[in-house]
């Protein structure tokens, strides 16, 4: 067998290890090489190869697994393809009168854990429109009110290794010190299906430890996350103490009754614990909708000393804006020294808003005044660069931005 | 033979001169530092790791490539994308035994050539794709030194992050 000739490339910035390529000439086709290529070599090919094919590169052989296994970039850690495997092999333990989700394959809850430990940044992204398909699992099951614990958040996956778990099986301790970031696009349970309609709620499990675990988590995506299961205010204990968090995105989010599906919705409870995020730098409310009434809100976003940036942007999609004129202006005047700028359109769709000039609230009732606006932009840089924008500058913003639409200015305020 | 103010000779290891236009040949960072650092002598440049078949195959790449912009920092292992994508003249020429293949990605490393290596590399990455474990070895005439306990224990350790 012709030898692997020794290279003198003193350039590489790869690591070296043993040579990888075992001697095997009885099982190799004619079109073999007899040469071999050195591990930094395999693992610039391993860059370019994709995940699928490179856990079947793991099963190789020793040399490939280690190296392929240290070597790698396991820093950022997607659990989604895990999520839709463990709905996919969903099992049912048909003993119990009240049947639960089997937490049955161990080891793969060790292998995300030994992953998580080095990992800085964890996501987990299903879609909130796929959720009907994990139900798929439930529906000729369920007929009434039955409690299906399903694992489907990325706290709940964390927990469910450091906390005891439902079915008590497992007990495992994680700690998380390199964790930087988590970004969980959908957060829920399914409690029961009952004449096609999903009751998703969600049961948070302890986070009172979180910082001990993720003790350097500064930023935190839980857009489109249900941030409460139930309507109970002793719940709101149980969201996670980050006290270094700078980013946090809660776009969507909703934290509402098991019967209040359809709109986002965060009461006082998520404030306080937004309040408690004292480093928070940027926060993200896309298309959340908060409680006018509630001056939590707004009392916990003027004590964020430190925020920069505020993002209130409203699509429109679920109706008018949820912030009442004298809501915004007390937002206005808590950031006026800090704001960049404040955006608003109108729906260019709404017969009302057409030609209208200014700001005009429209009296939904119940002391909430909503306004019927398309987009809201607050957004505070800290920096000041003007506090009456007019129509023109607010113009070139939203063009900035990639909208057209209608535009009043703030001189109204 | 006499090297023109464009050509140069780089000498193979199996003793085999190779005249070639020097824009071409320093595609190759190890080939320009060489002439940088001796200056252009005319004296045969000795290419110690590579033998005359695959050089002329390395060179030919060169020659197609050499209006090529130079490679930047961006290309960097560690930023390029993850993708298979490779240019039809690039797939066509690397339609050579495993053998060959190997030389030219073990030459392209040596001298230094990124963007011929990013080729060998994709292409080695594209034969590895779609195949089973069984199959890469193989391929690559690879022994299993797995015990199948340690195989099937690997196999569920990685079982979360497999595509769905």
């Amino acid at each position: 067998m012709k030898q692997h000739k020794q290279r003198d490339k003193p350039s590489s910035t790869l690591p070296t290890v043993l040579s990888v390529v075992q001697e095997n000439t009885s099982s190799s086709d004619s079109n073999t090489a007899s040469l071999h290529l050195p591990n930094e070599l395999w693992l610039q090919i391993f860059h370019d190869v994709d995940s699928k094919a490179l856990f079947s590169c793991m099963l190789v052989c020793s040399n490939w697994h280690t190296l392929i296994d240290q070597a790698l970039d396991w820093h950022t850690i997607d659990l989604t393809p895990w999520f839709y495997r463990r709905y996919n092999a969903v099992r049912l333990d048909q003993t119990s009168t009240s049947p639960k989700i089997h937490i049955s394959d161990l080891s793969i809850e060790i292998a995300v854990q030994q992953r998580i430990v080095n990992a800085t940044r964890l996501q987990l992204q299903i879609p909130y429109s796929e959720y009907d398909r994990v139900l798929l699992h439930f529906k000729s099951e369920v007929s009434t009110e039955m409690h299906w614990p399903v694992p489907g958040n990325l706290f709940w996956i964390l927990f469910s290794m450091s906390q005891s778990m439902d079915n008590g099986t497992a007990k495992l301790r994680l700690r998380c010190p390199n964790l930087q970031v988590i970004q969980a696009a959908i957060d829920f349970v399914v409690v029961a299906r009952v004449h096609d309609h999903p009751y998703v709620e969600r049961i948070m499990p302890v986070l009172g430890n979180f910082d001990a675990v993720a003790p350097n988590l500064t930023e935190l995506d839980l857009s489109d996350s249900h941030l409460c299961s139930y309507w109970e205010p002793s719940s709101h204990v149980l969201f996670p103490n980050s006290p270094n968090l700078r980013i946090l995105r809660l776009d969507r989010a909703r934290e509402f009754p098991s019967s209040r599906l359809a709109r986002p919705l965060i009461y006082g409870g998520v404030w306080q614990w937004i309040g408690r995020c004292a480093k928070l730098e940027v926060l993200s409310l896309v298309d959340t909708i908060f409680e006018e009434y509630d001056l939590r809100c707004l009392l916990c976003i003027r004590d964020l000393h430190l925020l920069k940036e505020l993002d209130l942007s409203w699509t429109g999609h679920l109706g008018s804006f949820p912030l009442g004129e004298q809501s915004l202006l007390r937002l206005k005047s808590y950031f006026i020294s800090r704001m960049e700028m404040m955006l608003m359109c109108r729906n260019p769709e709404h017969q009302a808003c057409r030609d209208v000039d200014g700001f005009v609230p429209s009296d939904a009732g119940g002391g909430t005044a909503h306004c019927e606006l398309y987009k809201v932009k607050l957004v505070l840089r800290g920096q000041l660069i003007s506090l009456n924008p007019t129509r023109e500058e607010i113009r070139r913003s939203l063009n900035s931005i990639g909208r057209t639409c209608k535009v009043v200015g703030l001189n109204t305020y | 033979m006499s090297a023109t103010s464009q050509t140069i000779i780089l000498n193979s290891s199996d003793g085999v001169d190779i005249p070639v236009d020097k824009e071409v040949a320093t595609r190759s960072v190890l080939i320009r530092n060489l002439l940088e650092d001796l200056g252009d002598t005319g004296e045969p440049i000795p290419i110690l790791n590579v033998n005359e078949a695959v050089l002329k195959k390395v060179l030919e790449w060169c020659e197609q490539h050499k209006k090529d912009p130079p490679a930047t920092n961006e290309d960097d292992s560690d930023s390029r994308k993850k993708t298979t994508d490779i240019d039809e003249w690039d797939q066509k020429f690397m339609q050579v035994d495993q053998e060959m293949l190997f030389e030219i990605i073990l030459a392209a490393n040596y001298l230094d050539i990124k963007a011929l290596l990013d080729v060998g590399c994709k292409t080695v990455a594209n034969m590895i794709k779609g195949k089973s474990p069984e199959e890469i070895r193989k391929t690559f005439n690879i022994q299993n030194d797995f015990t199948p306990d340690e195989e099937d224990q690997i196999r569920r350790e990685n079982e979360w992050a497999e595509d769905r």
